[in-house]
């Protein structure tokens, strides 16, 4: 390659015709990608997915009946109650576990410098003296974070989901066959509205390390305030205010489950709340951003 | 005739009730092209109007034939632009950020990266590539942010104070770097500096805004055009305003220089002569003290322009 030119050259190459806000995309996405906690994340992830699609592929082979067998062991331990089957309940159960050890740190990390640094070095100035607009800014930063996230959350998961079919006899598919919807939608709308709304406490706070405090401040005072007040007034609509029960009653509805008890958020409102939250988020951060580029 | 390179009509952009251009309108047909102004005269507003960074509140900007209103941001590819403040990535190497800059104008990714330490070879910032920008000195940000505006190969420079922060030697290596871009690949040049010296170097064409108005558009070899011919009058004190309107009535121009008791009095074309100086005198009816060589520069030219004379 000719580098190392010492005197100024024409560009005479060809240039593509990609949207602007792409490059931003594939940078956020490197960007990620050069962090070892976020790459460890990612393979631990994908990990739990390889794992259980071994399991399940050898108990198929080993005990073919066995989730009649599960059903069974668990009527017998919840008597009366629902019984315990590998169907969409389980990617509730598994869900959970991608969403708190995987999905919530892997925000944080990713995001925690996302906007604030671009702030910090008045990078703005430079995007926007070029073709991409403060909304494809923020669609290339914003996808990217919701890729990262969904990578090692929703792939494995519907990795384990494809496993779980061709490993299960006939007549499984038809339990389970929205569960690829049911986790995308309630995925992409957690991921998004944390990616969002970490993205705004960045640029209020343009400290890495404040934004992770507020954060984990706000998720552990939504979750005692909402549930207090639930118990206080005896309406459940106020553990809407608890962030993590907003998350529980999305990935519920999402996958098919019937309003859950009444300890529980309902779903539309769980619904409302976090679109609400990516809603107000973007609108704030394009606000924000086009203050800076289009005025400062 | 090919288009102009830029085109104002009645340019005005305000801040909410502050008004930072006011009606603005001329044309710059090529080359290189300086906007003088004092601190707040409209320069940056002028040139992030340009790139789209501020939505005029009245009239039209066109650069390169197209309508900034109606071309969409993909013009800003034709444009580099080199902000007054620092504007760096954080987190990455000098060389990964302006290929990634580069990437958003359209380049090719691996075209983008070639480019990327092309240039940073130019700026002399070679050794310097994979250093992250934000540990960079003043000067090397000063390059880094040149480097950033070459990079996708703009046929329009902006650049916004490039030599401020400078050391003598640094400035002069930003001046010769940006010389050999203007005249030896044909890149249009907009310069906005309060660095008389290096507008006089660089630039063909001299726009002088104060305060929001376009006060004067010419070329440089006409602003200084009579820096032979021009002479420094001494008057008795409180003569100046008599001599000032005999003088401007005979076609000259006069500028005062901090002064009361002295002007200097120039032609657009031509010298003035001695005796010419006497004459006027004796027709304002104010006595001439002394007559001496002054040398109109474009600072004088300058001074002259905000002082609102013709």
């Amino acid at each position: 390659m000719a580098f190392r030119a010492a005197e100024y050259e024409r560009f005479s190459g060809t240039r593509s015709n990609a949207p602007p806000w792409w490059p931003l995309w594939h940078a956020t996405f490197q960007r990620g990608w050069a962090s070892r906690w976020i790459r460890m994340i990612t393979f631990g992830g994908i990990a739990i997915a390889a794992i259980i699609s071994l399991i399940l592929y050898f108990v198929q082979k080993v005990v073919p009946e066995w989730r009649a067998m599960l059903e069974e062991m668990g009527q017998r331990v919840g008597g009366e109650g629902p019984s315990l089957r590998f169907d969409a309940e389980i990617y509730l159960i598994l869900l959970h576990w991608f969403v708190y050890p995987v999905l919530v740190p892997m925000a944080m990390l990713l995001g925690y410098d996302l906007m604030a640094g671009d702030l910090r070095g008045n990078a703005l100035e430079s995007y926007f003296s070029r073709p991409i607009t403060p909304l494809g800014y923020l669609a290339g930063r914003s996808l990217a974070f919701v890729s990262f996230l969904l990578l090692p959350t929703l792939a494995p998961m519907l990795w384990i989901w494809c496993m779980d079919v061709f490993t299960a006899p006939a007549g499984h598919f038809a339990a389970v066959r929205m569960v690829p919807l049911g986790l995308s939608a309630a995925l992409l709308l957690i991921s998004l509205s944390l990616a969002l709304f970490i993205q705004a406490l960045t640029t209020i706070t343009r400290s890495g390390l404040w934004t992770a405090l507020v954060f984990v401040i706000l998720f552990i005072l939504s979750g005692g305030i909402g549930p207090a007040l639930a118990d206080l007034t005896d309406q459940r609509a106020f553990m809407a205010l608890a962030f993590w029960d907003n998350i529980f009653s999305v990935a519920n509805g999402f996958l098919g489950y019937p309003e859950p008890a009444r300890q529980h958020a309902p779903f539309a409102l769980s619904v409302s709340i976090l679109g609400g939250i990516t809603l107000l988020c973007f609108l704030y951060l394009l606000a924000k951003v086009k203050h800076r580029a289009l005025v400062g | 005739m090919s288009d102009p390179v830029l085109a104002l009509e009645a340019l005005t952009v305000r801040y909410g009730r502050f008004t930072a251009l006011d009606g603005v309108g001329a044309t710059f047909h090529g080359g290189a092209l300086g906007l003088l102004g004092p601190n707040g005269a409209g320069k940056s507003s002028m040139l992030r109007a340009i790139l789209g960074l501020v939505h005029p509140a009245g009239g039209r900007i066109r650069v390169l034939g197209q309508d900034t209103a109606t071309a969409g941001p993909r013009l800003r590819r034709r444009l580099g632009y080199m902000p007054e403040r620092d504007s760096y990535i954080v987190g990455i190497s000098g060389v990964s950020a302006l290929a990634h800059l580069a990437e958003i104008c359209g380049l090719r990714r691996g075209d983008a990266m070639v480019r990327a330490h092309d240039v940073l070879h130019f700026v002399g910032l070679g050794e310097e590539r994979y250093r992250e920008v934000a540990t960079y000195s003043v000067g090397m940000r000063q390059r880094y942010k040149l480097a950033a505006a070459l990079v996708h190969d703009p046929d329009v420079l902006i650049l916004d104070e490039p030599t401020n922060g400078l050391d003598p030697q640094g400035r002069v290596r930003m001046l010769e770097l940006i010389a050999k871009v203007v005249r030896e690949h044909g890149i249009h040049l907009i310069l906005a500096s309060h660095l008389l010296p290096d507008v006089e170097r660089l630039c063909n064409d001299v726009w002088v805004l104060d305060r929001g108005e376009l006060k004067k558009a010419d070329t440089v070899a006409n602003l200084t055009a009579a820096a032979r011919g021009a002479k420094r009058v001494r008057l008795p004190d409180g003569a100046r305003a008599a001599f000032t309107a005999a003088a401007q009535a005979a076609g000259l121009h006069v500028l005062g220089d901090g002064h009361d008791n002295e002007v200097l009095v120039s032609l657009p074309d031509g010298v003035v002569e001695p005796r010419q100086v006497f004459q006027l005198g004796a027709q304002a009816g104010v006595p001439v003290l002394g007559v001496k060589a002054a040398a109109r520069s474009l600072e004088d030219a300058f001074l002259e322009a905000l002082e609102g004379q013709p």
